[in-house]
This record gives structure tokens, sequence and C-alpha cells, in this order.
């Protein structure tokens, strides 16, 4: 199986609700406030960015600026979906023993 | 809202997920590239999501992303649904979803695509060891 399948799919095992939710609002509306994620996800705002500090460390997210509206020269700390994403759930994958046992070829 | 309100059903959706991902590995007929589309579906909230979050995930352009999800809404592994814009209030957006029905078993013609006993013996107890893993340690980088 392709490498970066095996990753995609342990990340989505291994993660939470609320952390898949995360990713999903990141990825459809681009850099948000942790304060609109906790809106939006349902869920407390402490607990949003306790998940996204998690998120950051994991490789799957980046601190970012966001305005506070549309064209406002305003910003806020915000997060967006990293860049290397890629190599995030690569790093959850290792971390979660992906490599226990090789798949056999056919 | 209050730290209680936290969920606490936050790993019920492991099982299903592990049903989806199995689904996913038994059609191993499909593309790398189809599966991984399938794969950053998967790493989306209930399987579902829009081109741009599938784009992001899997690392594709759009044309490239656009051509594999058309391949596989065409196979009928994904669903294709159109809601109001959430964001515009006016126009509709699309969203891709996985097409999983835990009750149905594979297609016939996916029939000969299943895993060896072997691989999916793999899989199953991998995927236990996830399971195991989270409940103990919610955070595999805590204290590193």
């Amino acid at each position: 199986m392709d490498v970066h399948v095996q990753h995609a799919l342990t990340a989505s095992l291994v993660l939470p609700r609320a952390d898949l939710r995360f990713l999903t609002l990141l990825a459809d509306a681009g850099p948000l406030t942790a304060a609109r994620l906790a809106e939006a996800g349902e869920v407390n705002q402490s607990y949003a960015v306790v998940r996204l500090a998690w998120l950051e460390r994991a490789g799957l997210v980046v601190r970012t600026q966001v305005a506070t509206r549309p064209g406002a020269l305003l910003v806020r700390p915000g997060w967006m979906i990293s860049p290397d994403i890629n190599l995030g759930l690569e790093r959850l994958a290792d971390q979660f023993s992906m490599t226990a046992e090789p798949m056999v070829a056919r | 809202m209050t730290a209680a309100a936290v969920p606490v059903d936050e790993f019920a959706h492991v099982e299903t997920e592990k049903e989806i991902h199995r689904d996913i590995l038994r059609r191993s007929a499909l593309t790398p590239s189809e599966r991984l589309v399938l794969a950053s579906l998967a790493l989306l909230d209930r399987g579902q999501g829009t081109l741009r979050a599938i784009r992001l995930i899997a690392g594709m352009d759009r044309g490239v992303a656009q051509k594999w999800i058309k391949n596989l809404t065409r196979l009928g592994f994904v669903d294709l649904r159109q809601i109001p814009c959430p964001v515009t209030g006016g126009g509709v957006m699309s969203i891709y979803q996985i097409n999983y029905q835990p009750s149905q078993e594979p297609p016939q013609w996916a029939a000969g695509t299943l895993l060896s006993g072997h691989e999916l013996g793999w899989v199953l107890s991998t995927e236990t060891s996830y399971a195991d893993a989270i409940l103990e340690s919610h955070d595999p980088w805590e204290g590193k």
C-alpha cells in the first residue's frame, strides 16, 4: 500500500473526533481563530486550545494571523493547515508503530 | 460551556473509522492516487469534505485531485452532495463523502481484490494496537 495512504489512514484512526472536525474546518474555511474553531466544533475554547497545541506538535497545523474580518488590517492569532501536513502524518504514523510488520508484497 | 462539556465520546468514532479503513484497504484494486484521496477523506470529519480539503491533505493539485475524485464518484466509492454554502449564504457547496455502508459486503466486482488472510490479520492486529495506544496514552508526544 502507498505509504501516504497508510499515513492518512493512521492519522484518521488515532485522532479524536474534535481534531478531525478542526482539520476539516481549517481545510475548508482557511485560517481560523481558536474561538471560531471551538464554536464551530461545538467544544469549549480551552479544550480547543489544548487540542490545537497537540495538533501543532504533531505537525498537522501551524499558527498564523487571521484578519478580524475580510480585508481588515486588525489581525488575531489563529491556526491553519500545516504546509507540511504530510510530514506530520508520517510522524504520527511512525509514532503509532506503522512499521511493526511490513505488508507482504503481491 | 464548561470544561465538563468536553465530549466524553471522543473515541466513539474509532470503531466506525476502523470499518471504513478495512473497507478501503479491501479495495486494493484502486490506484495509489485513488486510495490517497479516500484516505484523505477518511482523515476529515465524518469522512467527508470539500475538494479543497482533499487537495490540501492529499497534497495534490486541483486538477489532479478533481480527476481522481471524479473517478471515485463514478465508481461509487464517493458520493457527491451539494449543500447551501455556509460562508456566502447563497449558492451551493460541493461536499464529497466516502460511500460507506457497514451492512453491505464488498461488491462482487471487488471480490478478487480482497486482502489475503495474512494481510487482513496484520491490519486488524495493528488497528487494535492503535486503539489501545489511544486509550493508554492520548498524547504520544507527552513527556518527550
